[in-house]
């Protein structure tokens, strides 16, 4: 049976005086110090979940859904910030996988997490501290196919062709050499190849229920 | 067996050669179609969170859609112009609160356009103003481990023309009226962008936002600005930014409300709040933007020598074979080599509006009857009509541009910054 997949909540939300930053990350980012590229991924939207392919710096390649809610009385006794400007919080997950079309509840769920959160960095906004996110499990549909290979670039084909045609001429040099050389004694024996077996690459589990994030 | 061996060679010699003709021809292939010869001023807005970065993007930008007065007018692509109008709108509607702030993910870069329209009514582009719009935090902010924003925006910084700092008008209140959180805030903003600007060799151009809510410390503008100018002037890093630059480039003090002194009050709590029937009427919004370029060949002229450039003018004078066109060609060329890295990233495709600049707002230049460069002008008026008309219309943008400066210092002496106070 197929695991279910898992979702890691996040929110970036500026306070009161404090700008925006990432208040909520997923706990293996948070631990591996990988959660910066959120600031750049996530942006304010227009009512709709956004759903972006992203890379960490450390190479993980995620998905990132994220939607924006505006803060009410009902959510914390502050919706204003210092300038008079509504609070918005950048809320929403992370998945190993590729999302489908996110599910409204996972959004839900993450909003909760957030909101919570939240109200923690209200309480001591002069000393905000990066919450680790734990796992949940997703309703989404995602996509189970591994990520397609970065392409090649382009530049790289007169190398290539060069490369190529130099080995080439490097044979028909060779062959030129054997050819010319004179007869050699008997060959003697050929040295046994000897292989010398490495720890095999593991890949880096993840952690809970989640799914697992690869390095490249 | 040996005529096989010799093929292989031949045809791995004509394959090699034939790859290296590929790839010589490949790197040699004619360049795409020639780099667009408008230049683009890069311009960056330091400023902290809630300085009114956003508000005075997008009142800029309303307000010089339209000439209203002015030789020029701004464009920018169509989405960043429905972008701005957003802004604009839900600033301007009183029901409403003021738009909420701008997270690191939006930072982006805005390209102005400068239009301007010939007397025969044909429209001709004269230069692009590029102006980056972020997240305030990134300034004051530590960032998070893997976030490349900051780094990007100090990248932005080091290779701009010119600098905006942005001095929360709101701040500058709350210290007039003794308040420590105004202090502590305007401080930390202050020490921000100082520590930024300490490095840069650029123009640097300090901007008061929200000076409606300062309308009533003095009883005129110049006594208000003095005022602030001297609060300002009180804080030592500040005044060594100022003594640091001043002799070598130009450091203003312009006042702006991209609202104006009709839209909003400071309420009973502190806050800034829109007035229920507030009217917009921006005040000096354009001054900015229309500063960057005279500030910046301001600062090639102090840096020049008179002697050399004279040199270079009688040289350009005798090369009569260039043509007048070729010949502002090559002053400007002469100007963009001397300029350094003022100038340095505009590239040698500038040389035509460098040219023009240096004929229009370098002082050995302006309005000198009989000296190289007015007998230049003249023989301009004898080339193709539309070249012509594109050069006079971009030396009327750039005379415009020196002209509002003009304006605003005559209005406002101590809108410009010097270390004697």
């Amino acid at each position: 049976m197929t695991p279910q997949p898992a979702g890691w909540p996040f929110l970036i939300a500026a306070g009161r005086h404090r700008d925006y930053s990432i208040l909520l990350a997923p706990d293996f980012l948070v631990e591996d110090l990988d959660y910066g590229f959120l600031d750049g991924t996530v942006k304010p939207g227009n009512g709709r979940p956004s759903v972006v392919d992203a890379r960490t710096r450390a190479g993980r390649q995620l998905t990132v859904v994220s939607a924006t809610h505006t803060l009410t009385p009902a959510d914390a006794p502050a919706t204003h910030d210092e300038h008079g400007r509504p609070m918005r919080l950048l809320y929403g997950f992370v998945c190993g996988e590729r999302i489908v079309e996110p599910d409204p509840v996972d959004l839900a769920a993450a909003l909760a997490v957030a909101l919570d959160a939240y109200r923690r960095f209200l309480d001591n906004e002069d000393s905000p501290m990066v919450m680790a996110g734990q796992p949940f499990a997703l309703r989404s549909a995602v996509i189970r196919a591994p990520r397609a290979a970065a392409q090649p670039r382009r530049g790289s084909r007169a190398g290539v062709s060069i490369a190529g045609t130099a080995a080439a001429v490097a044979l028909a040099v060779l062959a030129l050499v054997l050819w010319l050389r004179p007869q050699a004694e008997a060959p003697g024996p050929c040295p046994s190849p000897t292989v010398t077996a490495g720890p095999a690459a593991v890949a880096n589990p993840g952690r809970g229920n989640g799914t697992p994030c690869r390095a490249p | 067996m040996m005529g096989l061996v010799f093929a292989s060679i031949a045809l791995a010699v004509a394959l090699l050669a034939v790859a290296i003709w590929s790839s010589r021809r490949r790197s040699a292939a004619p360049a795409p179609p020639a780099a667009d010869p408008v230049p683009t001023f890069k311009v960056v807005a330091l400023g902290s969170r809630g300085s009114g970065k956003t508000l005075l993007l997008a009142s800029m930008y309303h307000q010089m859609q339209t000439p209203s007065g002015r030789s020029y007018f701004l464009t920018a692509p169509y989405e960043q112009v429905v972008l701005l109008n957003q802004w604009f709108t839900e600033v301007a509607d009183t029901s409403k609160a003021w738009p909420a702030g701008t997270s690191v993910g939006e930072t982006r870069e805005f390209v102005f356009t400068v239009r301007t329209r010939a007397s025969s009514g044909s429209l001709h582009t004269v230069m692009n103003i590029g102006y980056l719009e972020y997240a305030g935090g990134l300034l004051t902010d530590a960032q998070a481990p893997g976030s490349t924003a900051q780094a990007e925006l100090l990248g932005r910084i080091d290779s701009a023309h010119a600098l905006i700092g942005i001095i929360d008008g709101y701040r500058v209140r709350q210290c007039l009226d003794g308040h420590h959180e105004g202090q502590m805030r305007l401080q930390q903003s202050l020490t921000a962008m100082i520590n930024l600007m300490m490095l840069v060799s650029c123009p640097i151009t300090f901007v008061i936002t929200k000076w409606d809510i300062l309308r009533d410390i003095d009883v005129d503008e110049e006594s208000r600005l003095s005022r602030v100018r001297k609060y300002l002037m009180s804080n030592n890093g500040f005044r060594d930014l100022v003594q640091a630059h001043s002799p070598h480039r130009v450091v203003r003090l312009i006042p702006v409300s991209a609202v104006g002194p009709d839209f909003a009050e400071l309420a009973d709590d502190g806050r800034i709040a829109k007035l229920p029937d507030g009217e917009m009427h921006p005040t000096n919004v354009d001054t900015p933007l229309s500063a960057v370029v005279p500030d910046v060949f301001e600062q090639i002229e102090r840096a020049l020598d008179k002697a050399t450039l004279r040199a270079a003018l009688d040289q350009v004078r005798r090369q009569t074979r260039l043509g007048p066109v070729g010949a502002l060609a090559e002053l400007g060329t002469f100007v963009l080599g001397a300029a350094g890295k003022a100038l340095g990233p505009l590239g040698g495709q500038a040389a035509g509006f460098v040219g023009d600049a240096a004929m229009e707002l370098l002082g050995t230049g302006r309005g000198r009857d009989g000296d190289p460069l007015s007998k230049l002008d003249r023989r301009l008026g004898e080339v193709d009509r539309t070249i012509e008309e594109f050069h006079l219309a971009r030396r009327k943008v750039l005379r415009d541009f020196q002209s509002r400066i003009d304006v605003l210092e005559g209005r406002l002496p101590s809108s410009r910054l010097s270390g004697e106070d």
